[in-house]
Parts: C-alpha cells; structure tokens; sequence
C-alpha cells in the first residue's frame, strides 16, 4: 500500500513538471502588445489607402485663398469615402484595442476631481459618430486632456484622436473625417 | 466664392462696422519707445457679430496711435462654419484696415478651429498647428496648440525653448493655465507646461477660451494673460479669486503690447477705447526646473496694474500692484 502511495506521488509529481515544461515551451504572449501591434499595422494600412487615394488630387499647400483650402480638405475626405465604402467601425480600433483604450480613459476619468471631470468634459461635442463622417463644424474639437493622451498609442503625423460625450474618435486631420471611434469610453 | 462678391462683403462690413463703432476716446499709456516691439492681442474672436467688427474697429484706431506690426490671436478664430465666405465674415472684414495697412496676424488653434486653419496664410502659421517665430533684436513667440498637447509638441517645444537664448520668451495658446472663469484653470495642461515654461524661463503667457480679460497674480513668477473677450463674451463670468490681479468682463476687449529691452509694457482696453488695466513686467531670468521655491524673477516682478484687484486679496510679495480701480469690476459681482 506504501508503495503504491509512493509510485502515484511520484507520477503526479512527473505530470505536473510535464504540464510546467509544456507551458514554458509555449510563446508567451501580451495580449495588450500584439493588440497595440496590430492596431498600428492597420493604421499603417490607412495611411498607405489615404495616399493613394490621394495622389490625384491638386497638393495640401498654403494659401490666402481659404475656398482653396475647403476644397481641398472636400475632395479629400471624398476620395477617402469612396475608397472605404465598406469601413465599419472596429476596423482600425478593434474590439481588442477598444478594450484596452476604454480601460485607459475609464481610469484616467475616475482618478480626477469632479472638477476635473467637468472642466474635461466641458466642451467635448454631443453627436454620435459614424465611420466615414465628416466632423461637424458646428461643434468644437474637443480638448484632449495631455497626460490622457500620453498614455494612449501615438499616431503618425496627420490622424488625431478626439473625445465625444460618450466615445473615442480616430479623426483624419487633413480630409476632416472620422476615421473609426469606440462607444463607451467614459 | 467669387473674388468681386467677397470684395462686396468685405466693403459691406467695413461699413457696417463703421456706422456701429462708437467715437473712440483713446488714452495709450504705453511708453513708444523707439525700436520697440509693438504688438495687438485678441482672442475668441470669430464670431462675425456686430461687436468684434468694433473690437477691431477700436483697434484700428488705436494702431493710428501705436502702431504696432502684428497682432496675435489667441484662439476661436472662427466659430461655427469655416467655409470661404466664414474667413471674409468673421476675420477678413473686421480686421481690414489693420490687413490693408500690413499688420500682420499670428493665430493659434482653438477648440473651434479648424487645425487645417493652418494653411490659411493670413493667419501665419507656416503651415502648422505650433509654431515659434521672433520679432525685434530679442523678442521670441512660441504658438501652441493647447487643444492636442501631445508628446511630439511638447519635444517640440522644449527644443524650440532650449534653443531660444536669453530672449523675451511669450508664449500664446487657447487654454489659460490659470483662470477664475467658467472653464477655470486648465490643469491638465499646466502639468506639462508649466515645468517648461519654469526651466527655460517664459516670461509672459497669454491665453483666451474664457471670454473676459484678465492678469493673473504672477504664479512662480511667470505672468499669465487671458485675452478671450475678442468677439464673444461672458459677461460676470469672472469670479472672484486669489489668482486675480485684474479683471474685466462687462465688455469685450483686447490688449496692447510693447517690448522694451527688459521691460514689456501693457495696455487692456475695452470695445469702447477704455483701458481697463495696465502695467510693466520686467524680463524674468531662466529659473532651473530644479530650484525650488520662488524662482528669481519672482520678487522683483512690478506690474502697475489699473483694475481692481477683484478677488479683494492683499498685495504678497512680487506680485503685482494695483493703484487704480475700474468700476467695471465691481458692476458684476
């Protein structure tokens, strides 16, 4: 009887060090990080689209003549339109990055005053975002608190993230349109 | 829109404006000296309405008086639509005769604006949504864009700072660091600006987004400005508070600016022609972000103030001085 004791302690023993070794043989993953890389691919993916779509188009340039400007930034955002006729919104923020950005303004928002909530929420715009949308000019872009903003991914030159009374935008500067959003971040 | 209908309503409202202006009574107190540098300061003016055009009606005339070159624009260039024609209403037209007459405007993003603003080369904005540029032998701006503080601007901005030797150092953006108004001092920002403007040494700071004037007492010995009453205004929306040093909000306003050598003089003024504040600051050495308490500048700072210390606090050591009253102040308690 001791003996079967011993031998069943000893195979319990060999299975879990088998379990062990099998896991460490496994790639380790962070989930954040390969959401983060992912996402950064895709934004990658816009801006490759974005220039294409935009090469035929007369240059950005500066000018005293502010239809020339407006024009521009039309015909942009309508190029854009057109070649993301199927966007939908997660295609850039995807439900893991979306995780992962609510989380870090839910925090950010729970760590200040009720001041602070009112002076961040003070401005920010009350209209519910659709892919492919031009923002309004009748409402203002929404300040971004900065040490929110240093906590989110960085963006390249030219893609901007904006808040809205309940959700996270990705904004094109340059065509004035909104590129994806997530709901739900406050 | 057509060049010929634009002119038309540039012409309407020049003399729309004109009709609505009252007589101005100016009283400049600033010093003119020779060599100078002379500036005009406004901010939240894009509104189109009736009382920016006489803002800018009263600062043409005050530019007969002090002619300064160029004016900085703190903000809210244009609310609402920002199509051809909003640029021709709500910047163009009010500001024409200083436009005609080659003053130059320097314009900073704010929450209403339209960053692609930046192109628009009236504004001079070189194309961006921050920017720095120098005037005079010693005179340096750096423009912010305080609706998107993100890292690469504020790398950006160190560098700029770091670089800028012992000049004047003004900086200009849409959100107060420190304010008594509605919005009220922006925190956020102040956390990653403030250390810089301490470590290099800014000297003055203007601001709008609140729509009235206002000195704030010199904090950490840096003075800080807020110019939003260009075109919109809040009126009583400045509350008493010990930051105040001086305030006006029963009427929308600008300022006036001169830089001296060591000293940069000010003049706040209201729609009507009146001064509502002003003052001296002398040039505050670069501090060390390390040093702790007062920074050096701080107590030889002498602002000579006109308003009413509205928050009723006492003088304090190195913060500014105020002899006058303006009864404006008192009207909206």
């Amino acid at each position: 009887m001791l003996n079967t004791r011993r031998w069943a302690g000893v195979i319990g023993a060999l299975t879990s060090l088998t379990w062990a070794a099998a896991a460490f043989a496994q790639p380790r993953v962070n989930p954040q990080a390969a959401a983060m890389a992912d996402f950064s691919k895709r934004i990658t993916a816009y801006l490759d689209l974005q220039k294409k779509l935009t090469d035929d188009l007369p240059p950005l340039k500066r000018t005293d003549d502010p239809a020339e400007i407006t024009l521009r930034e039309i015909a942009l955002g309508d190029a854009i339109r057109v070649g993301r006729l199927e966007a939908h919104r997660g295609d850039i923020l995807t439900r893991e990055m979306a995780r992962v950005f609510r989380r870090v303004i839910k925090d950010d928002f729970r760590r200040r005053t009720l001041r602070g909530q009112k002076v961040m929420r003070d401005d920010i715009p009350h209209f519910h975002p659709k892919v492919n949308q031009s923002y309004p000019s009748a409402w203002p872009l929404a300040t971004f608190p900065a040490p929110l903003l240093a906590a989110l991914s960085p963006l390249p030159d030219g893609l901007e993230y904006r808040l809205l009374s309940d959700a996270l935008i990705l904004r094109d500067v340059k065509a004035n349109i909104i590129v994806d959003f997530i709901l739900d971040v406050f | 829109m057509a060049k010929s209908s634009r002119r038309c309503v540039v012409a309407l409202a020049v003399f729309a404006g004109c009709w609505l202006a009252s007589p101005a009574a100016q009283e400049l107190t600033l010093p003119l000296r020779p060599d100078s540098v002379r500036f005009g300061v406004i901010g939240d003016t894009g509104t189109g309405a009736t009382p920016q055009y006489e803002v800018g009606l009263q600062l043409a005339a005050y530019h007969e008086k002090f002619p300064f070159t160029f004016v900085i624009m703190m903000g809210d260039n244009l609310y609402g639509a920002q199509r051809p024609q909003d640029f021709v209403k709500k910047f163009e037209a009010p500001y024409k005769i200083l436009l005609d007459a080659k003053v130059a405007f320097y314009a900073a993003l704010g929450n209403h604006d339209d960053p692609n603003q930046r192109l628009y080369t009236p504004f001079n904005m070189a194309g961006k949504r921050y920017y720095s540029f120098r005037k005079g032998d010693n005179v340096r701006f750096f423009v912010l864009d305080s609706t998107y503080m993100d890292p690469v601007q504020l790398t950006w901005l160190e560098q700029e700072l770091k670089s800028s030797g012992s000049d004047w150092k003004i900086a200009y953006f849409h959100h107060p660091l420190y304010s008594s108004g509605t919005h009220g001092s922006q925190t956020d920002l102040r956390v990653v600006l403030e250390p810089l403007f301490l470590k290099y040494g800014v000297d003055v700071v203007f601001s709008g987004h609140e729509h009235f004037y206002q000195r704030i007492k010199p904090q950490k010995g840096i003075n800080y400005f807020v110019s939003g009453a260009g075109g919109q205004l809040r009126q009583g929306d400045l509350k008493p508070s010990d930051l105040t040093a001086a305030g006006f909000d029963s009427d929308r306003s600008f300022m006036l600016v001169e830089v001296a050598g060591k000293e940069l003089s000010f003049q706040a003024i209201s729609r009507t022609g009146r001064t509502v504040d002003k003052g001296t600051i002398p040039m505050r050495e670069a501090v060390s972000s390390t040093a702790a308490g007062e920074p050096p500048g701080f107590s030889r700072l002498r602002a000579s103030g006109h308003a009413r210390d509205r928050a009723g606090a006492g003088r304090r050591r190195g913060q500014s001085r105020q002899d006058g009253s303006s009864s404006d102040l008192g009207q909206q308690q």
